[in-house]
């Protein structure tokens, strides 16, 4: 069985402008002990489908779903969420110093969550930080958990708040952007505790990044998020060498890499939709360069194609 | 002759550690450059590089502590305040943030005529045709003229920033990583457009980015900054495919490709930036340099040049270049 399986995901908020859809209709499968990416740019919908999955969507917004199951499950009819967030579904963000607790030592953060989860006494509350801190890479633990967050390089902040994701227990962690504050070589270090952590811990990981070549390094499977829904779903590497939507092929287009110096990159012209009276049809149809009249009318379901690629689009 | 000459350029910044003893941070130690009319330098480098400290000390925002920039055969550094108004029209720029560089209060017309006022006679109906001329050159139409930064979308509030910064075509622009807060299909609408306006303009640009890969779309030149100086400069192709210095060949490591083929490298990079208070002792790369020997510890390599024409701050640049080829 799946470790998490998400229909018809549909999250909207009221606004003083009038209801605005976030997310319509997202359906997600994460197999356990993958790394799920969920990629796309500003304004898509990613952050708000990990919210909804952790159960943090706020008052003024409302999420449905025709199911929204972790492992059996059901998390719609959830009521106590404290049961379940960190104790099953832990989330990390993208700015580990806005994150952390400035007044308290990361020793103390650490321990608060290692006691609130499981009844240990304080010797063995620490022996559990120190391991913890170890698991993420932070060898001198024994210093780092007497020093408070604004000591810390934003590297080994977002290693500590790993740290704390984990120290639940949860079997599955959400990391939105996790690595988009920090420098390239930073960066690279922490996608890799993430795989190591998957492959030691046999951790679940959804990463939400709007960077494909993060996305290409890390992830098993991807799913391409547009205007609040899945444009297309496949493997990293089917994505990659056979991309099919036409929002897929313009994102990878779009990027400049070694080799595009001199030849004019493949813009996606105009920009996102909005959320409030969204058109009927495709929400890409506007932007696509292969748009055709179905397009302007229809909305696409997602459509599995062969080696479990589905693809959102009338071309297919 | 080059349109622009840095020369031992310094800017040290006094920081208080305890409460008596004061300490400098070389935000940027002994930089030397040259750009090119028509050419496009891209400075790269990660947090606390000091990539930014230098554009501003060669725009003269902040006061360098020492060292000259010659532009167009004149050093800024010893120009007073009114011919360094006269000349600053011949230099313009363009930051990160469009939201955060442009005036919420003024509507596009005024933000795109507000150099030609101050630098111009051009008033009225003439002021307001080379607005629309710019906004054009863009790709905003006269449409925008009324409107503020907040109407815009962050690709045609940085076109804005463009416009206004080309409006006195300047023969300098300093691009402070300017499609860094953009999505990928909007940077590479920006990046489309500074392409086509260096060559329909000839603009000399100083391109400043922590994306080697976005540098490598614009820049004919790179020069990689480490902890306030330059470890490494070459033409784009050199430094892409045959980089020399330790630093740059764990960045180009580091820069995840969008492609799930490519084979792990065998580079990486320990640890993280060190403070600019306290530099390491010798190289200041040696802590997380993988081939880092007793020599690195304690000796700063020079910038030296090679046969070539690029330059390396690293005691042994070849031997880590044949190195690398032989872990492929």
């Amino acid at each position: 069985m799946s470790l998490l399986e998400v229909r018809d995901l549909s999250i909207s908020f009221s606004t003083s402008h009038g209801l605005f859809r976030a997310v319509n209709g997202v359906n997600l499968t994460i197999e356990r002990g993958e790394i799920f990416g969920l990629v796309g740019e500003t304004g898509c919908g990613k952050t708000v489908t990990g919210l909804a999955l952790m159960g943090l969507i706020s008052s003024t917004g409302r999420v449905t779903a025709s199911r929204l199951s972790l492992d059996g499950l059901n998390l719609l009819s959830t009521r106590n969420w404290q049961n379940v967030r960190g104790r099953r579904i832990s989330m990390i963000f993208q700015d580990p110093a806005a994150c952390l607790n400035p007044t308290f030592t990361i020793g103390q953060q650490l321990s608060h969550v290692i006691r609130y989860h499981f009844h240990l006494d304080s010797a063995a509350t620490h022996h559990r930080a120190v391991e913890l801190l170890n698991d993420v890479g932070l060898s001198d633990a024994a210093h780092t958990l007497r020093t408070y967050p604004h000591q810390l390089s934003g590297g080994m902040q977002q290693r500590v708040m790993i740290a704390l994701a984990l120290a639940s227990g949860a079997e599955l962690l959400i990391a939105d952007e996790p690595t988009t504050a920090l420098d390239v070589t930073i960066q690279s270090q922490i996608l890799r505790l993430l795989k190591s952590l998957r492959d030691k811990h046999t951790l679940t990981i959804i990463l939400i990044t709007h960077d494909l070549g993060v996305v290409a390094h890390t992830c098993d499977r991807v799913a391409v998020l547009y205007a609040g829904s899945v444009a297309e779903t496949s493997s990293t590497v089917d994505l990659f060498r056979n991309p099919k939507h036409p929002y897929t092929q313009g994102l990878l287009g779009a990027m400049p890499r070694h080799g595009t110096r001199g030849k004019p990159l493949l813009a996606i012209e105009g920009s996102l939709p909005s959320g409030i009276n969204p058109s009927v049809g495709c929400p890409f149809a506007a932007r696509c360069p292969l748009v055709m009249k179905i397009c302007r009318t229809d909305n696409p379901t997602l459509t599995p194609t062969e080696n479990a690629h589905a693809i959102a689009c009338h071309l297919y | 002759m080059a349109l622009l000459e840095v020369r031992s350029l310094v800017k040290h910044y006094p920081v208080r550690v305890g409460l008596f003893s004061r300490r400098q941070a070389k935000a940027v130690d002994d930089v030397n450059l040259t750009v090119n009319p028509g050419e496009t330098i891209g400075i790269v480098g990660e947090s606390g590089s000091g990539k930014t400290t230098l554009a501003r000390c060669i725009l003269r925002m902040i006061e360098p502590t020492s060292g000259e920039v010659i532009f167009d055969g004149v050093d800024l550094l010893k120009l007073g305040q009114s011919s360094l108004r006269t000349k600053r029209r011949e230099l313009a720029v363009v930051y990160q943030n469009p939201y955060l560089s442009l005036s919420p209060r003024l509507a596009v017309r005024d933000l795109v005529s507000e150099p030609l006022v101050t630098h111009t006679s051009l008033r009225g109906d003439a002021l307001n045709d080379r607005v629309v001329e710019n906004l054009e050159a863009v790709g905003l139409s006269a449409d925008y003229l009324n409107k503020r930064s907040r109407q815009l979308s962050g690709g045609q509030a940085q076109r804005v920033a463009i416009a206004r910064a080309l409006v006195l075509r300047p023969k300098l622009i300093v691009l402070d990583e300017p499609t860094s807060a953009l999505d990928v299909s909007v940077q590479a609408q920006v990046l489309n457009l500074l392409v086509k306006l260096r060559t329909e303009l000839g603009f000399t640009y100083l391109f400043i980015s922590h994306n080697l890969d976005v540098v490598q779309h614009l820049a004919d030149r790179i020069a990689v900054m480490y902890l306030g100086k330059v470890v490494e400069v070459g033409t784009t192709d050199q430094v892409f495919s045959q980089a020399t210095h330790p630093y740059t060949m764990a960045l180009l490591a580091a820069t995840p490709e969008p492609h799930p083929d490519r084979k792990a490298s065998l580079v990486t990079v320990q640890g993280s930036v060190p403070s600019l208070t306290a530099p390491p002792t010798g190289c200041h790369y040696h802590p997380r340099c993988q081939w880092a020997v007793e020599r690195c510890r304690h000796e700063m390599p020079a910038l030296r040049l090679d046969e070539d024409r690029r330059a390396v701050r690293c005691h042994f640049p070849r031997e880590y270049f044949q190195a690398s080829k032989k872990f492929e």
